[in-house]
């Protein structure tokens, strides 16, 4: 009988704390965590600041190491230079050799990986253009904006076609067409059969891109479930209404109370920014 | 692509690059100033003056000694300093996209340092063709072939004669050694100072150089401290012998552990600036090599005063048999330099103590980088 193949991600126990106070004491950034992950699924690594999710990711892309637990990717340990082969890492900062070109950062990277010049330059130039940098690809990274250098960020994370890619706050410092952007890519990567983790503290990453939901508090798991189990109300529908007038607005809010429910927020419908970038005339670049 | 990959060109042309960008610009300015200012003069009395090298090449040696100790006084603490604080660069973020590749520490260690070495040594060899642009002059030179060591301190008491054997290498007419007619301008220096607990102002000393063969030449002088005796090789052939003879009324001690020193012409003047930028290059991959691997251990400036202390620390223990370490003989051979001299070619053993001290980096390194992360 084949034997299945091993999960995308398993962490068990996994803890990471680092030395503070010249080493006397120690901060815990990570208690306990147990985590599986099938491939081709999407997890949303979620929680506010200081939580832990970055060093999670850390720790998933063989940057760091647990000082507990066992971390499997694939069903090996992300330390070896195999499964990082495998992967893909978006960190937080996007720290990225900035006297560089975008081009010359491609190359760089896509090397790293034993792609060769030419398919890094045809990959390179595919992504750059995808996240609309393609006319600065031979800019120096240093005097790209912040959310700039997120897409560039996001661009090469899909450079190498990986089997797992990590996102650390993919959506943070872009523009609404650079939102349009990340979906897009996952949305292809989820197609490929990619393994995605996103560690994000906005609600609509969560919502919008993953299956899998992971609440991180203080370095612990919390809760874990689909994003309906975690953010889901019980009983709480959003509606979004056109064509109705004033009056039959009032009609549809009174038949609401008569069947026992209650409207909880009621304002004017607008348009997303990327509609009107878009009735404006804007690409994304 | 190799799993096994110990080296990667493109960080290695990173490292490359940011060397250049942090090191040349302000090599480059310490080397223009040099060169606009008027630089040493040679006054009556310099050390040399007397000796074998005309006044010339002994003014171009001094401004080659005075622009190459900047030189390397600039370089080699920038470059050290710079790569101690590599493993904090890495550990700052870097090692975020670094460390999340198929790239393993070693392969990240050696390709930084080979990066790291190679800014340095085309910044030490673009200052030697300045030096030499500013020197603007060459002419034939005495290259130094090696010392004969003592192993303490040799007291000669006045009326007293101490007889020494020059070692087996200075045969001359020995195989590979051949000096043709060229033997007669081979030289011998020997390093002279009264002793310390004798204050007699000068002293008398009449030193003697023989060949087996029976030819020998000698050379009686007055001293003043510490001097040093410079004798032609008398023609002939075999091993010669030295012979010291306190003439006058004032003990002597002959120095230590480098008394007799052997000196051969042929080389040229400007052999001695490639020579240096060679040392200096060797010395900077054996510095960046430790820089870094105390690096990840310690901060950057800790890390380099560590990289300083390791030099100081085998000095203190090996004394004067360090010639295996990159860079210990760097002060002799500028001070040859400041002779209008040419230092010897760089001591094969050299890249012995080169690869240990890369060898110790690398450890250091692969051991202190257990995670790319220090913190969150």
């Amino acid at each position: 009988m084949a034997q299945a193949p091993p999960p995308a991600l398993h962490l068990s126990g996994v803890e990471r704390s680092f030395p503070i106070a010249l080493g006397l004491r120690r901060r815990r950034a990570l208690a306990g965590i147990d985590l599986e992950l099938e491939p081709g699924r999407t997890l949303g690594l979620v929680g506010p600041n200081g939580s832990g999710k970055s060093t999670l990711l850390r720790i998933v892309a063989g940057v760091d190491r647990p000082s507990r637990g066992t971390v499997r990717v694939f069903g090996a340990d992300p330390q070896r230079a195999s499964v990082r082969a495998r992967l893909a890492y978006l960190p937080e900062d996007t720290p990225f050799p900035g006297e560089l070109t975008a081009n010359g950062v491609m190359q760089l990277l896509g090397s790293l990986h034993g792609l060769s010049r030419a398919r890094i330059r045809e990959r390179a130039g595919v992504l750059l253009e995808r996240v609309g940098l393609g006319r600065e690809a031979r800019t120096p990274l240093k005097r790209y904006s912040r959310g700039m250098l997120r897409r560039f960020g996001l661009a090469q994370a899909f450079l190498t076609e990986p089997e797992l890619v990590l996102l650390d706050e993919p959506t943070a410092g872009l523009d609404a067409l650079g939102f349009e952007v990340v979906a897009e890519l996952l949305g292809e990567a989820r197609a490929r059969g990619t393994t995605i983790a996103i560690a994000s503290h906005v609600a609509a990453d969560a919502l919008e891109h993953c299956d899998r939901l992971a609440l991180l508090l203080g370095g612990a798991l919390v809760r874990q479930g689909t994003p309906l189990e975690l953010l889901g109300v019980e009983g709480r529908v959003e509606l979004a209404v056109e064509g109705l007038d004033e009056a039959q607005l009032e009609e549809l809010e009174r038949w609401i109370t008569e069947q026992g429910g209650r409207l909880v927020a009621r304002r004017a419908g607008t348009g997303t920014l990327l509609e009107l970038y878009r009735a404006s005339g804007a690409r994304a670049r | 692509m190799s799993r096994l990959a110990l080296f990667h060109p493109a960080l290695f042309r990173l490292e490359l690059r940011r060397g250049l960008r942090a090191g040349l610009p302000l090599l480059a300015l310490v080397v223009a100033v040099l060169c606009a200012s008027g630089g040493p003069e040679l006054r009556e009395g310099s050390e040399g003056i007397g000796s074998s090298v005309d006044a010339g090449a002994l003014a171009r040696g001094l401004t080659r000694l005075w622009l190459w100790s900047a030189v390397l006084l600039t370089a080699l603490p920038l470059w050290v300093l710079r790569a101690a604080g590599t493993p904090a660069r890495w550990r700052a973020g870097e090692g975020d996209w670094l460390g999340s590749r198929p790239t393993g520490r070693l392969a990240a260690w050696t390709s930084t340092w080979l990066g790291a070495t190679a800014a340095g040594a085309l910044a030490l060899f673009a200052a030697a063709l300045a030096v030499e642009l500013r020197t603007s002059g060459d002419g034939p030179s005495l290259a130094y072939l090696g010392s004969h060591d003592l192993s303490d301190v040799r007291r000669v008491e006045p009326g007293e004669t101490r007889a020494f054997t020059a070692p087996e290498w200075t045969r001359w007419d020995g195989p590979g050694r051949d000096m043709g007619d060229a033997a007669g301008e081979a030289r011998v220096r020997v390093r002279i100072r009264l002793a310390p607990a004798d204050f007699a102002p000068r002293a008398t000393v009449l030193v003697e150089l023989a060949r087996e063969s029976g030819e020998s030449s000698t050379v009686t002088r007055a001293l003043a401290a510490r001097e040093r005796v410079e004798l032609e090789l008398p023609p002939g052939a075999g091993v010669p012998t030295l012979r010291v003879t306190n003439v006058g009324s004032a003990p002597l001690a002959i120095l230590t552990p480098q008394s007799f020193e052997f000196w051969a012409p042929g080389a040229s003047e400007r052999r001695a600036s490639f020579e240096l930028a060679l040392r200096g290059s060797a010395c900077l991959a054996a510095a960046l090599a430790l820089a870094i691997g105390y690096g990840t251990w310690l901060g950057a400036p800790l890390a380099a005063l560590a990289t300083l202390a390791t030099w100081v620390l085998v000095r203190v223990v090996a004394g004067g048999a360090t010639g295996w370490l990159p860079g210990m003989r760097l002060a002799r051979a500028l001070a040859f330099v400041g002779e209008g001299r040419t230092p010897e070619p760089l001591d094969p053993r050299a890249l012995a103590g080169l690869a240990a001290c890369a060898a110790l980096g690398a450890l250091a390194t692969v051991g202190g980088m257990r995670a790319w992360r220090s913190a969150t």
